[in-house]
């Protein structure tokens, strides 16, 4: 269901045009991609100096790889997850599993799940997801952004993310049980 | 806390398990119709469901459009890129 800003097979033949010498399909492609990196980018470490820096060489990357992008996945996921990397390198950044480990039912527990006291069809605002989801560890406050904010698919997710399609169900599902329970402990918290 | 039960052939915990599959329209239709006549039995289930459905339609509703890009400021870019060549 994800809402594409590009098209992908637009996007594959703008790669093939440039690794090709075509320099004006390398422009359209930035153009396609810049503004959702920098929105991406910005989202993951904040209003930062070092925002411009990462798109910059992030694109530079694009540049330089054109030619190998093999197009397993779409363009768009091949260039977050050269961002992320870029990321990962400028702010030393662990990529790695999660540090704690709590089982799918005891994080079902904390979301809500089979409490006959939870309210039924809390309806919870933009903000107030948006404010929850800041409160979550990185790894979960990453995936969700990519799969439910960025839109990407599971398959998109998992080249971006370095993971395989399984991990990263199971990691988005943990991902949201865990922002449900941090919007009832919101809610009980008054 | 509520019991695990099984209803329809499947537990509470085997729902739980498969509602990301669920909401995403991912399960192949036995599964599916399994998971509607579990929650059609199971208020629990059917009202977590509907609150972590509820979850995910709210996150996807930010989901960004086809954004006006910042095209003047993406062709410097790839112009100071390319000048670099």
């Amino acid at each position: 269901m994800s809402t594409r800003p590009t098209d992908a097979q637009g996007d594959d033949e703008l790669l093939r045009r440039y690794a090709s010498g075509d320099d004006d399909a390398f422009t359209e492609f930035v153009v396609r991609h810049h503004e959702s990196v920098v929105a991406w980018v910005t989202r993951r470490i904040g209003s930062r100096p070092e925002v411009d820096d990462i798109v910059q060489e992030t694109f530079m990357s694009v540049m330089s790889s054109a030619s190998n992008f093999e197009g397993s996945s779409t363009a768009r996921a091949w260039v977050y997850g050269i961002a992320r990397n870029r990321i990962a390198r400028q702010f030393r950044r662990r990529t790695a599993e999660p540090a704690t480990f709590e089982s799918l039912g005891e994080l079902g527990l904390r979301a809500g799940w089979g409490d006959p006291e939870v309210e039924a069809s809390r309806a919870e605002s933009i903000a107030e997801v948006h404010r929850a989801l800041k409160r979550l560890p990185d790894d979960a406050r990453e995936i969700i952004e990519l799969r439910d904010l960025e839109g990407f698919s599971n398959p998109e997710v998992a080249q971006i993310l370095e993971m395989n399609v399984p991990a990263v169900k199971s990691r988005l599902h943990r991902a949201r049980l865990a922002l449900m329970a941090e919007l009832n402990s919101e809610v009980a918290d008054g | 806390m509520a019991e695990d039960r099984e209803i329809a052939g499947i537990r509470c915990m085997q729902v739980l398990e498969k509602l990301d599959d669920y909401v995403d329209g991912a399960l192949d239709a036995t599964t599916q119709d399994q998971i509607e006549r579990h929650l059609e039995g199971c208020d629990w289930c059917t009202k977590f469901g509907g609150e972590y459905g509820a979850l995910v339609t709210t996150l996807r509703s930010g989901l960004k459009s086809a954004a006006q890009a910042d095209t003047d400021k993406a062709r410097d870019l790839a112009s100071a890129l390319l000048a670099r060549k």
